[in-house]
């Protein structure tokens, strides 16, 4: 009964676990405990829903450095379940908690249920081709990817238990140099309405058509990975797929698509999926919730049209 | 002189699995196996640094017996030598086995300055192993890296992790994971293929390695495979006139609110 | 097939395969398109062993047997018959005669660079009026002093222009026929030695084929390649190599027609379903399939059966007959099964049709290979 634990480095991602992290402790009866580093987002947790709020104090300010502490709290503590924000700092994190606590680690699950009193993940293997379920044995870390779940309401006047403890921070690398990623472009995973270019696009010129369509439509314009990767048309952030961004648009729109399984494994937390495609064999088609066979030169103009004129 | 050890998992080809339509099983009974494709390029980098720095290069990978096809493959790719811990229990293993045994493996060859592995496999993708084995045998990791550098004894690389990327520099032992854009793996030529034939190969069995059984028993237990199926409403416009077409979706896209 | 495949000869296939979809798939066709020669391709295909795959490695080859060459060559094909046509004429026809006769000295001077893709080779046996009557020879080489005067022509030649290293066959003794025909190794730009303009053709375009003219042509007397007179053997015992480099063109080439066919039916829908539906196209890629592969069964046997130095004249005219007649049928079909727009530059598919009709022409016709069978069986 020791708790579901969570720990973000990014404060906003561990207050979207939380929603998470509630849903769970009401099934099992365990109080929510959120592990930070900083000092200040306490209340901001506290109001998201968190019970406790356990504060780890150390000299480090790279966040990769508390690996050992959160271990070590963990093993004090024996929560049911440690929740971990997904972002690449946090899967760093996590491996090496699990390791030293010789738990599982599921990485990226799609879901958490709590199944005959085990918890039960979901997740992508093969590149988006298959689903592994899997039933957790004993103490498990799980990495959930961000934006995965919303921001609880804010509950200003929420109260709850806040910890500090000073820790020591793993000191032993040279951290320097950070440089943000000037993102080249709009960031497609917080898009509402998605318009995607395929390879069915023949020449970059081409591309007009898709941008007029998201003009109209009020989209970002992103791609599958060839066109990023391959052809350089768009660049490597405005790629959709296993290995690029996850997209969760309330309208994805696709054309000349032909939607291979590791482009789709980026698109499937889309309210709606629409594909154009002169191939009604496409696998696209077996995915999207509307669609036009047809030559993506014709119908997209006459699309753009019809948009504007509503 | 460096000693570089490059980790590597045999996998299945994604793309030669294919999903029963009925019941959703995965058919991997056609499947070739390969080496994981960002393993491919913690193997070049391994080898790219001892181009530079003339360090000394090996391979390590945890499998079955089918695993033995690997062992050239990878020594083809540059590696002076190959190891293998060859063991049924490959099969039924995840994330924090595999690093297990790697460690133990690790431990027993003794000596290891850079431990280079891809970010992650191309059928599980968990991304663990690498930090998790940094962590066991109580040395650093450096995870997501671009790009990468050896001075002396020092290991100096680019993270790039998400919205920034920041230089991390650590000194040997430690273990490096790597971003399929370190490198662009070459094709080896048919010479390299046959001289894998005379590289030495070490292989050894999980009892060769002293481990527990439940440092070697999977935490958690797979339920169950199934290949994913979107249940989308497949409504596919593919009669009439381009104008036609159109319509009928303008007005199932109105009619779902998101025109 | 890699039942008998070695895990080196497997992995070997793999490099030429990577090579092939990374390399040469992806440009073949727009290169097709302005018949330049694929220096590029060239300089790889050098770079990962691939033009002295069966050269042992004294003379700068892998050394790694006829079977590997042949996989090499059907992986190329997959993507390029120009490729493949132009490592074929270059090992199989100019490099193996220097391994087989020539002399220390000429092994260094020419197969080692040759070996290691630093210089290419062509062989030139065929004239205007010797085409499959290949005894019928009219160069003439005369002995004058210390050196080989070279009088004649010769036509169809592969890899004219680009290669520095032709193995010439000539007659050295009018009154003996066949017995009186040699070989001579002749460098590019040895004055009275002209090349011809490259041969528009149907297909193969990357790969210049064309006419050689000797004109009182002089070389050292050290350029005798074997004994005199003993030529025709020579050139006999290259052609049946070359069969084998040739019918693995024609296994690749038509895999890689069969693949392209196999996958465009299923992607291709009318009335209602991808005619692969249809049994009329199942059976059409079920016969290619199984002609391919009879072909290849047979690429692999007859290839063993030169690497373990057993006689296989009348198998390799048995492989080369059948080997480029399906392959010519099977890309005739691949185009049919396309449609309209097989007939289309738009795609590879028709390439390997105007590729393919070399095969049955080239390196000794259909008729000279039943000529070959025949005789034997009636002998």
């Amino acid at each position: 009964m020791a708790g579901i634990w969570i720990y973000s480095e990014d404060t906003i991602i561990a207050q979207q676990l939380i929603t998470l992290g509630r849903d769970l402790a009401g099934q099992l009866q365990e109080k929510v405990c959120v592990l930070t580093i900083y000092e200040q987002e306490v209340q901001s947790l506290i109001a998201a829903g968190a019970d406790k709020v356990i504060v780890l104090k150390g000299d480090n300010v790279w966040p990769e450095s508390y690996a050992q502490a959160i271990a070590a709290q963990t093993t004090e503590c024996q929560p049911t379940l440690l929740l971990v924000g997904g972002t690449l700092r946090g899967k760093d994190l996590a491996a090496k908690v699990a390791a030293r606590l010789q738990t599982g680690l599921i990485t990226d699950a799609q879901s958490v249920k709590v199944v005959g009193g085990l918890l039960e993940t979901e997740r992508m293997i093969y590149g988006g081709l298959a689903v592994c379920t899997e039933v957790l044995n004993g103490m498990n870390v799980i990495t959930i990817p961000a934006r995965a779940y919303e921001v609880p309401v804010a509950d200003v006047g929420r109260s709850g238990e806040v910890v500090t403890i000073e820790v020591k921070t793993e000191d032993v690398m040279a951290v320097g140099n950070v440089c943000p990623i000037v993102r080249q472009g709009v960031d497609i995973t917080s898009a509402e309405k998605l318009v995607c270019v395929g390879r069915g696009i023949g020449k970059q010129e081409d591309m007009k058509l898709a941008e007029d369509l998201a003009n109209a439509m009020g989209a970002e314009i992103c791609c599958t990975r060839s066109v990023a990767e391959d052809y350089h048309w768009l660049p490597n952030e405005a790629y959709v797929g296993i290995s690029g961004q996850k997209v969760k648009p309330v309208i994805y729109l696709s054309m000349g698509v032909s939607g291979q399984v590791q482009h789709v494994a980026g698109i499937r937390d889309s309210k709606l999926i629409v594909a154009i495609d002169t191939n009604e064999n496409a696998p696209i088609f077996a995915a999207a919730d509307y669609g036009i066979v047809g030559d993506l030169y014709q119908i997209v103009p006459l699309l753009t049209e019809a948009i504007k004129n509503k | 002189m460096a000693t570089i050890i490059a980790c590597y998992k045999w996998v299945l080809d994604e793309q030669d699995i294919k999903i029963n339509p009925g019941s959703l099983d995965l058919d991997t009974s056609r499947a070739k196996s390969k080496i994981s494709d960002y393993d491919r390029n913690a193997i070049e980098e391994a080898v790219l640094q001892e181009e530079k720095t003339g360090a000394e290069v090996a391979s390590l990978t945890f499998g079955n017996s089918k695993a033995k096809q690997s062992l050239k493959d990878a020594l083809s790719r540059g590696p002076a030598k190959a190891y293998w811990v060859n063991d049924e229990l490959a099969d039924k293993a995840d994330a924090l086995v595999t690093a297990n045994v790697l460690a133990a493996a690790l431990k027993k060859i003794g000596q290891y300055d850079v431990i280079l592995c891809g970010e992650g496999a191309s059928d599980t993708y968990a991304q663990q192993v690498g930090p998790r084995i940094a962590t066991l045998l109580g040395i650093p990791a450096i995870t997501f890296v671009s790009e990468m550098k050896i001075e002396s004894d020092k290991v100096i690389a680019t993270r790039k992790i998400g919205d920034c990327t920041e230089e991390v520099s650590v000194s040997f032992p430690v273990v490096v994971t790597l971003l399929p854009e370190i490198n662009k793996p070459r094709i080896p030529s048919l010479k390299q293929v046959l001289g894998a034939a005379k590289k030495p190969t070490t292989e050894w069995s999980i009892a060769d390695l002293g481990l527990t059984t439940e440092e070697v028993t999977a935490k958690n237990k797979v339920k169950s495979i199934k290949g994913f199926v979107m249940s989308r409403k497949n409504v596919i416009y593919k009669e009439g006139t381009p104008t036609d077409k159109v319509a009928s979706l303008v007005a199932s896209l109105t009619k779902e609110g998101v025109l | 097939m890699s039942h008998f495949l070695t895990e080196e000869q497997e992995l070997m296939r793999g490099v030429a395969r990577e090579f092939a979809q990374q390399e040469v798939a992806p440009i073949a066709k727009q290169l097709d398109a302005t018949h330049e020669f694929p220096w590029a391709w060239v300089k790889r295909c050098a770079e990962l062993g691939f033009m002295g795959v069966s050269i042992p490695e004294e003379y700068g080859g892998v050394g790694a047997g006829v079977i590997t060459e042949a996989i090499v060559i059907e992986e190329i094909a997959r993507e390029s018959g120009s490729l493949a046509l132009i490592i074929d004429a270059h090992t199989s026809l100019g490099c193996m005669p220097l391994l087989h006769v020539g002399t220390e000295e000429q092994k260094q001077k020419y197969l080692v660079p040759a070996a290691k893709g630093e210089k290419l080779m062509s062989f030139g046996l065929t004239e205007p009026g010797a085409g499959s009557d290949a005894g019928g020879t009219k160069t003439t080489a005369v002995l004058d002093g210390d050196e080989w005067v070279l009088n004649g022509s010769k036509c169809w030649i592969t890899n004219i222009g680009v290669a520095e290293t032709y193995i010439i066959t000539a007659k050295t003794d009018p009154d003996k026929g066949n017995r009186g025909i040699s070989a001579f190794i002749v460098e590019n730009g040895t004055p009275g030695f002209n090349i011809g303009k490259p041969e528009e053709k149907m297909g193969l375009n990357n790969s210049l084929t064309g006419e050689l003219f000797f004109n009182n042509c002089r070389m050292p007397k050290e350029n005798l390649l074997g004994q005199l007179n003993k030529g025709f053997p020579v050139f006999l015992q290259g052609l049946d190599e070359g069969r084998i480099a040739i019918s693995a063109m024609a296994v690749g080439m038509a895999q890689g027609a069969l693949d392209r066919a196999v996958a465009y039916s299923k992607e291709r829908v009318q009335f209602g379903r991808p005619i692969c539906k249809n049994q009329a196209i199942a059976f059409y890629l079920a016969e290619m399939a199984t002609k391919v592969e009879l072909a290849r069964t047979m690429l692999y046997r007859v290839a063993r059966m030169r690497d373990e130095g057993l006689p296989y004249t009348y198998e390799a005219a048995m492989l080369k007959l059948y080997s480029s007649e399906i392959c010519c049928e099977v890309c005739d079909k691949a185009v049919q099964i396309h449609g309209g727009i097989g007939y289309s530059r738009q795609l590879d598919i028709e390439r390997f049709m105007r590729d393919a009709k070399l095969l049955t022409i080239g390196e000794g016709t259909s008729e000279v290979q039943k000529i070959v069978i025949s005789g034997r069986l009636l002998a």
